[in-house]
Protein backbone atom coordinates (compact mmCIF):
# COMPACT_ATOMS: atom_id res chain seq x y z
CA UNK A 1 0.00 0.00 0.00
CA UNK A 2 2.88 2.19 0.92
CA UNK A 3 4.38 1.53 -2.32
CA UNK A 4 1.74 2.03 -4.56
CA UNK A 5 0.77 5.85 -2.70
CA UNK A 6 4.60 6.20 -3.33
CA UNK A 7 4.83 5.50 -6.83
CA UNK A 8 1.58 7.40 -7.17
CA UNK A 9 3.40 10.65 -5.60
CA UNK A 10 6.24 10.10 -7.66
CA UNK A 11 4.48 9.98 -10.82
CA UNK A 12 1.72 12.86 -10.32
CA UNK A 13 4.96 14.89 -8.53
CA UNK A 14 7.04 14.29 -11.69
CA UNK A 15 4.38 15.36 -13.98
CA UNK A 16 3.47 18.71 -12.35
CA UNK A 17 7.08 19.28 -12.24
CA UNK A 18 6.94 18.89 -15.70
CA UNK A 19 3.94 21.15 -16.28
CA UNK A 20 5.65 23.57 -13.43
CA UNK A 21 8.99 23.65 -16.20
CA UNK A 22 6.88 23.87 -19.54
CA UNK A 23 4.33 26.71 -18.02
CA UNK A 24 7.24 28.75 -16.66
CA UNK A 25 9.27 28.43 -19.91
CA UNK A 26 6.17 29.90 -21.67
CA UNK A 27 5.99 32.55 -18.91
CA UNK A 28 9.23 33.80 -19.68
CA UNK A 29 8.60 33.38 -23.69
CA UNK A 30 5.70 35.94 -23.53
CA UNK A 31 7.39 38.18 -21.12
CA UNK A 32 10.40 38.65 -23.54
CA UNK A 33 7.64 39.15 -26.23
CA UNK A 34 5.83 41.81 -24.07
CA UNK A 35 8.97 43.81 -23.38
CA UNK A 36 10.07 43.96 -26.61
CA UNK A 37 6.53 44.96 -27.64
CA UNK A 38 6.72 47.83 -24.32
CA UNK A 39 9.70 48.90 -26.32
CA UNK A 40 8.49 49.22 -29.64
CA UNK A 41 5.51 51.39 -28.02
CA UNK A 42 7.86 53.08 -26.39
CA UNK A 43 9.73 54.12 -29.89
CA UNK A 44 5.92 54.86 -31.09
CA UNK A 45 5.42 57.52 -28.78
CA UNK A 46 5.09 59.99 -31.41
CA UNK A 47 2.44 58.27 -32.93
CA UNK A 48 0.98 57.08 -29.91
CA UNK A 49 0.82 60.83 -29.18
CA UNK A 50 -0.52 62.11 -32.18
CA UNK A 51 -3.67 59.72 -32.44
CA UNK A 52 -4.54 60.93 -28.41
CA UNK A 53 -4.58 64.04 -30.17
CA UNK A 54 -6.39 63.62 -32.94
CA UNK A 55 -8.69 61.08 -30.79
CA UNK A 56 -9.13 64.01 -28.41
CA UNK A 57 -10.14 66.77 -31.42
CA UNK A 58 -12.61 64.31 -32.97
CA UNK A 59 -14.31 63.88 -29.64
CA UNK A 60 -14.52 67.45 -29.12
CA UNK A 61 -15.21 68.29 -33.10
CA UNK A 62 -18.14 66.02 -32.71
CA UNK A 63 -19.98 67.52 -29.50
CA UNK A 64 -19.54 71.07 -31.52
CA UNK A 65 -20.99 69.61 -35.01
CA UNK A 66 -23.56 67.39 -33.65
CA UNK A 67 -25.42 70.62 -32.79
CA UNK A 68 -27.14 71.89 -35.34
CA UNK A 69 -30.09 73.31 -34.34
CA UNK A 70 -29.74 76.69 -35.46
CA UNK A 71 -28.58 75.73 -39.16
CA UNK A 72 -31.59 73.50 -39.27
CA UNK A 73 -33.58 76.56 -38.09
CA UNK A 74 -32.03 78.69 -40.86
CA UNK A 75 -32.45 75.85 -43.50
CA UNK A 76 -36.37 76.89 -42.67
CA UNK A 77 -36.00 80.32 -42.72
CA UNK A 78 -34.56 80.64 -45.88
CA UNK A 79 -37.13 77.86 -47.79
CA UNK A 80 -40.38 80.19 -45.73
CA UNK A 81 -38.41 83.14 -47.30
CA UNK A 82 -38.48 81.60 -50.68
CA UNK A 83 -41.87 81.33 -50.50
CA UNK A 84 -42.47 84.98 -50.32
CA UNK A 85 -44.32 87.04 -53.26
CA UNK A 86 -41.06 88.74 -55.20
CA UNK A 87 -42.28 92.18 -54.10
CA UNK A 88 -42.45 91.22 -49.99
CA UNK A 89 -39.61 91.22 -47.62
CA UNK A 90 -39.11 90.47 -44.14
CA UNK A 91 -38.94 93.91 -42.15
CA UNK A 92 -37.02 92.02 -39.51
CA UNK A 93 -36.05 89.03 -38.53
CA UNK A 94 -34.94 87.21 -35.61
CA UNK A 95 -33.29 83.57 -34.92
CA UNK A 96 -31.98 81.28 -32.91
CA UNK A 97 -31.91 77.98 -31.85
CA UNK A 98 -35.20 78.01 -30.06
CA UNK A 99 -37.60 79.95 -31.87
CA UNK A 100 -37.66 82.72 -34.82
CA UNK A 101 -39.70 85.64 -35.01
CA UNK A 102 -40.41 87.42 -38.69
CA UNK A 103 -42.34 90.40 -39.56
CA UNK A 104 -43.53 90.78 -43.00
CA UNK A 105 -45.76 92.74 -45.21
CA UNK A 106 -47.91 92.30 -48.24
CA UNK A 107 -49.11 94.35 -50.69
CA UNK A 108 -52.18 92.34 -50.80
CA UNK A 109 -54.76 89.58 -49.15
CA UNK A 110 -54.22 87.20 -51.76
CA UNK A 111 -50.30 87.04 -51.40
CA UNK A 112 -50.67 87.00 -47.87
CA UNK A 113 -53.10 84.17 -48.23
CA UNK A 114 -51.63 82.04 -50.60
CA UNK A 115 -48.45 82.49 -48.40
CA UNK A 116 -50.16 81.30 -44.67
CA UNK A 117 -51.60 78.23 -46.94
CA UNK A 118 -47.93 77.06 -47.85
CA UNK A 119 -46.70 77.74 -44.73
CA UNK A 120 -49.54 75.62 -42.37
CA UNK A 121 -49.41 72.96 -44.99
CA UNK A 122 -45.36 72.46 -45.31
CA UNK A 123 -43.86 70.42 -42.08
CA UNK A 124 -41.29 72.73 -41.26
CA UNK A 125 -42.52 73.78 -37.72
CA UNK A 126 -43.93 72.21 -34.99
CA UNK A 127 -45.74 75.62 -33.41
CA UNK A 128 -46.21 78.69 -35.73
CA UNK A 129 -48.43 81.67 -33.70
CA UNK A 130 -49.59 84.82 -35.44
CA UNK A 131 -48.30 88.00 -33.15
CA UNK A 132 -49.74 90.69 -34.57
CA UNK A 133 -52.14 91.20 -37.95
CA UNK A 134 -52.18 94.48 -38.89
CA UNK A 135 -53.74 96.15 -42.05
CA UNK A 136 -52.60 99.82 -43.20
CA UNK A 137 -53.64 102.51 -44.50
CA UNK A 138 -52.62 102.16 -48.04
CA UNK A 139 -53.33 98.48 -48.39
CA UNK A 140 -50.60 96.71 -47.01
CA UNK A 141 -50.59 93.61 -44.68
CA UNK A 142 -48.26 93.81 -41.93
CA UNK A 143 -48.03 89.90 -40.05
CA UNK A 144 -45.76 89.07 -37.18
CA UNK A 145 -45.21 85.51 -37.01
CA UNK A 146 -43.62 83.42 -34.14
CA UNK A 147 -42.39 79.73 -35.24
CA UNK A 148 -40.97 76.90 -32.98
CA UNK B 1 9.30 -2.23 24.59
CA UNK B 2 11.14 -3.52 21.54
CA UNK B 3 7.82 -4.64 19.79
CA UNK B 4 6.31 -1.25 20.05
CA UNK B 5 9.39 0.14 18.89
CA UNK B 6 9.18 -2.48 15.62
CA UNK B 7 5.99 -1.10 14.89
CA UNK B 8 6.34 2.61 15.98
CA UNK B 9 9.65 2.79 13.55
CA UNK B 10 7.74 2.44 10.21
CA UNK B 11 4.43 4.15 11.56
CA UNK B 12 6.63 7.36 11.88
CA UNK B 13 8.04 6.77 8.84
CA UNK B 14 5.43 6.76 6.97
CA UNK B 15 3.75 9.92 8.73
CA UNK B 16 7.16 11.87 7.89
CA UNK B 17 6.67 10.65 4.31
CA UNK B 18 3.27 11.19 4.04
CA UNK B 19 3.97 14.74 5.72
CA UNK B 20 6.66 15.55 3.07
CA UNK B 21 4.34 14.44 0.31
CA UNK B 22 1.95 16.66 1.58
CA UNK B 23 4.00 19.70 1.99
CA UNK B 24 5.86 19.08 -1.21
CA UNK B 25 2.38 18.31 -3.04
CA UNK B 26 0.63 21.86 -1.38
CA UNK B 27 3.97 23.57 -2.59
CA UNK B 28 3.87 22.20 -6.18
CA UNK B 29 0.13 23.26 -6.25
CA UNK B 30 0.43 26.89 -5.04
CA UNK B 31 3.52 27.35 -7.64
CA UNK B 32 1.45 25.62 -10.34
CA UNK B 33 -1.52 28.08 -9.77
CA UNK B 34 0.82 31.17 -9.27
CA UNK B 35 2.68 30.50 -12.66
CA UNK B 36 -0.83 29.58 -14.00
CA UNK B 37 -2.25 33.09 -12.95
CA UNK B 38 1.03 34.92 -14.37
CA UNK B 39 0.64 32.99 -17.46
CA UNK B 40 -2.93 34.23 -17.96
CA UNK B 41 -2.19 37.60 -17.20
CA UNK B 42 0.84 38.40 -19.14
CA UNK B 43 -1.39 37.03 -21.87
CA UNK B 44 -3.83 39.46 -21.85
CA UNK B 45 -1.12 41.99 -21.56
CA UNK B 46 0.51 40.52 -24.92
CA UNK B 47 -2.96 40.94 -26.51
CA UNK B 48 -3.10 44.19 -25.75
CA UNK B 49 0.39 45.38 -26.55
CA UNK B 50 0.44 43.37 -29.59
CA UNK B 51 -2.70 45.28 -30.82
CA UNK B 52 -1.51 48.39 -29.55
CA UNK B 53 2.19 48.34 -31.12
CA UNK B 54 -0.41 47.22 -34.74
CA UNK B 55 -2.83 50.12 -34.51
CA UNK B 56 0.55 52.77 -33.31
CA UNK B 57 2.41 51.10 -36.14
CA UNK B 58 -0.84 52.09 -38.74
CA UNK B 59 -0.40 55.57 -37.59
CA UNK B 60 2.93 55.86 -38.21
CA UNK B 61 2.91 54.47 -41.54
CA UNK B 62 -0.02 56.43 -42.17
CA UNK B 63 0.87 60.81 -43.66
CA UNK B 64 -1.92 62.10 -41.93
CA UNK B 65 0.27 65.50 -41.38
CA UNK B 66 -2.91 67.22 -42.96
CA UNK B 67 -5.53 66.14 -41.54
CA UNK B 68 -4.46 66.86 -38.70
CA UNK B 69 -3.41 70.44 -39.04
CA UNK B 70 -6.99 70.68 -40.20
CA UNK B 71 -8.22 68.99 -36.76
CA UNK B 72 -6.10 71.59 -34.85
CA UNK B 73 -7.10 74.71 -36.74
CA UNK B 74 -10.76 73.31 -36.82
CA UNK B 75 -10.66 73.40 -33.13
CA UNK B 76 -7.31 75.43 -31.94
CA UNK B 77 -5.67 74.71 -28.70
CA UNK B 78 -6.14 78.28 -27.96
CA UNK B 79 -8.56 81.80 -28.41
CA UNK B 80 -9.69 81.31 -32.32
CA UNK B 81 -11.11 84.79 -32.45
CA UNK B 82 -8.65 85.95 -34.60
CA UNK B 83 -9.02 83.23 -37.30
CA UNK B 84 -12.59 83.77 -36.93
CA UNK B 85 -12.39 87.36 -37.72
CA UNK B 86 -10.35 86.37 -40.29
CA UNK B 87 -12.84 83.68 -41.95
CA UNK B 88 -15.94 86.35 -41.21
CA UNK B 89 -14.32 89.29 -43.65
CA UNK B 90 -13.39 86.57 -46.65
CA UNK B 91 -16.90 85.18 -46.34
CA UNK B 92 -18.56 88.33 -46.26
CA UNK B 93 -16.60 89.47 -49.05
CA UNK B 94 -17.59 86.49 -51.27
CA UNK B 95 -21.21 87.21 -50.95
CA UNK B 96 -20.47 91.03 -50.88
CA UNK B 97 -21.62 91.64 -47.58
CA UNK B 98 -20.36 94.44 -45.77
CA UNK B 99 -19.04 93.79 -41.81
CA UNK B 100 -19.28 97.51 -40.26
CA UNK B 101 -18.66 96.04 -36.92
CA UNK B 102 -17.08 93.49 -34.98
CA UNK B 103 -16.68 92.65 -30.63
CA UNK B 104 -15.11 90.03 -29.88
CA UNK B 105 -16.03 88.99 -25.90
CA UNK B 106 -13.90 87.61 -23.66
CA UNK B 107 -13.70 83.66 -24.20
CA UNK B 108 -15.75 81.51 -21.39
CA UNK B 109 -14.10 78.24 -20.36
CA UNK B 110 -17.00 75.70 -19.58
CA UNK B 111 -15.84 72.34 -18.85
CA UNK B 112 -13.01 71.14 -21.72
CA UNK B 113 -14.31 73.67 -24.53
CA UNK B 114 -14.34 77.54 -24.28
CA UNK B 115 -15.94 79.29 -26.72
CA UNK B 116 -15.68 82.42 -27.44
CA UNK B 117 -18.46 84.85 -28.75
CA UNK B 118 -17.82 87.08 -32.09
CA UNK B 119 -20.65 89.71 -32.59
CA UNK B 120 -20.87 91.33 -36.29
CA UNK B 121 -22.74 93.88 -37.83
CA UNK B 122 -23.13 93.40 -41.37
CA UNK B 123 -24.64 95.25 -44.11
CA UNK B 124 -26.23 93.62 -47.17
CA UNK B 125 -29.06 92.10 -49.04
CA UNK B 126 -30.91 89.57 -47.07
CA UNK B 127 -29.84 86.24 -49.09
CA UNK B 128 -26.47 87.35 -49.30
CA UNK B 129 -26.36 87.54 -45.73
CA UNK B 130 -27.88 84.45 -45.16
CA UNK B 131 -25.35 82.86 -47.83
CA UNK B 132 -23.03 84.49 -45.64
CA UNK B 133 -24.26 82.96 -42.45
CA UNK B 134 -24.35 79.59 -44.09
CA UNK B 135 -20.88 79.57 -45.70
CA UNK B 136 -19.51 80.21 -42.33
CA UNK B 137 -20.64 76.67 -41.17
CA UNK B 138 -17.86 75.10 -43.70
CA UNK B 139 -14.83 77.04 -42.49
CA UNK B 140 -12.33 76.16 -39.76
CA UNK B 141 -12.03 77.35 -36.93
CA UNK B 142 -15.58 76.05 -36.66
CA UNK B 143 -18.32 78.80 -36.28
CA UNK B 144 -21.52 78.29 -35.05
CA UNK B 145 -24.27 80.86 -35.14
CA UNK B 146 -25.81 81.50 -31.91
CA UNK B 147 -28.38 84.06 -33.33
CA UNK B 148 -29.24 86.92 -35.83
CA UNK B 149 -31.48 89.53 -35.70
CA UNK B 150 -32.69 92.56 -38.13
CA UNK B 151 -35.52 94.95 -38.01
CA UNK B 152 -36.55 98.63 -36.99
CA UNK B 153 -34.17 101.77 -38.86
CA UNK B 154 -33.39 99.50 -41.88
CA UNK B 155 -34.13 101.57 -45.16
CA UNK B 156 -37.07 99.30 -46.90
CA UNK B 157 -36.92 101.09 -50.19
CA UNK B 158 -33.02 99.82 -50.72
CA UNK B 159 -33.72 96.69 -49.79
CA UNK B 160 -30.36 96.39 -48.62
CA UNK B 161 -30.66 95.54 -43.99
CA UNK B 162 -28.51 95.71 -41.39
CA UNK B 163 -28.51 92.34 -39.71
CA UNK B 164 -26.44 91.70 -36.03
CA UNK B 165 -24.95 88.22 -36.02
CA UNK B 166 -23.55 86.30 -33.42
CA UNK B 167 -20.96 83.81 -33.77
CA UNK B 168 -19.59 81.22 -31.28
CA UNK B 169 -15.88 79.68 -31.66
CA UNK B 170 -14.49 77.10 -29.65
CA UNK B 171 -11.32 76.53 -28.55
CA UNK B 172 -9.89 73.37 -26.40
CA UNK B 173 -6.46 73.00 -24.81
CA UNK B 174 -4.44 69.54 -25.82
CA UNK B 175 -4.83 66.10 -23.67
CA UNK B 176 -1.80 66.29 -21.71
CA UNK B 177 -1.63 62.92 -20.82
CA UNK B 178 -1.24 59.52 -22.70
CA UNK B 179 -2.63 56.61 -21.72
CA UNK B 180 -0.26 54.01 -19.52
CA UNK B 181 2.18 51.52 -21.26
CA UNK B 182 -0.13 48.80 -21.12
CA UNK B 183 -3.54 50.54 -21.36
CA UNK B 184 -5.06 49.08 -24.93
CA UNK B 185 -5.51 51.80 -27.64
CA UNK B 186 -7.91 51.36 -30.02
CA UNK B 187 -7.96 52.57 -34.45
CA UNK B 188 -10.13 55.28 -34.73
CA UNK B 189 -13.92 54.52 -35.29
CA UNK B 190 -15.68 54.42 -38.37
CA UNK B 191 -17.73 57.84 -37.14
CA UNK B 192 -14.41 59.02 -35.82
CA UNK B 193 -13.06 58.76 -39.75
CA UNK B 194 -16.45 60.27 -41.08
CA UNK B 195 -15.43 63.11 -38.55
CA UNK B 196 -12.03 63.64 -39.79
CA UNK B 197 -13.18 63.46 -43.44
CA UNK B 198 -15.47 66.36 -42.70
CA UNK B 199 -13.41 68.51 -41.08
CA UNK B 200 -10.59 67.54 -43.99
CA UNK B 201 -13.26 69.65 -46.42
CA UNK B 202 -13.71 72.69 -43.96
CA UNK B 203 -11.79 76.12 -45.66
CA UNK B 204 -8.87 76.90 -43.32
CA UNK B 205 -7.76 80.18 -42.80
CA UNK B 206 -5.37 82.15 -44.86
CA UNK B 207 -3.38 83.53 -41.20
CA UNK B 208 -1.17 83.10 -39.79
CA UNK B 209 0.98 83.47 -42.42
CA UNK B 210 4.22 80.87 -41.91
CA UNK B 211 7.14 83.50 -40.49
CA UNK B 212 10.24 81.18 -40.86
CA UNK B 213 13.74 82.34 -39.79
CA UNK B 214 15.33 84.63 -42.32
CA UNK B 215 17.78 82.77 -44.55
CA UNK B 216 21.94 83.77 -43.50
CA UNK B 217 23.54 86.23 -45.76
CA UNK B 218 27.06 85.67 -45.92
CA UNK B 219 28.84 89.09 -45.35
CA UNK B 220 32.68 89.83 -45.85
CA UNK B 221 32.70 91.59 -42.71
CA UNK B 222 30.13 90.88 -40.25
CA UNK B 223 30.77 94.01 -38.56
CA UNK B 224 29.65 95.95 -41.82
CA UNK B 225 26.26 96.08 -42.64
Amino acid sequence: MAVVCFIFFLVFGSLGVGYLFITSGDLTKINDQNNTYKSNIKSLQEAEQNLVLVRDRVAKVKTILNDVSFEEKLDKVQRMLDTLPSKSQPDALEVNSTKSKILLKFDSLSGLSSFLKGLISGDDWDFINLDTLELSGAGNYKIELELV
Amino acid sequence: MNELKIVLFPLLTLLGVLLFAGIAGNTLWVRLGEVRKNLEAAGKENNTLGQKVEVLQRKSDQDTFLVDKKLTLALPPRSSSIYVVSQAKKKAADNLVIIQEITVSEPKVQSELAQSTTSLSVEGYLGSILNFIDSLSNVAPLIKTDNIEFGGGNNLNSKLIDMTVNLTSYYSPYPETIPALNQPINALTSSEEQVINDVSNLEVPGIPQELGPQSAVDRADPFTF
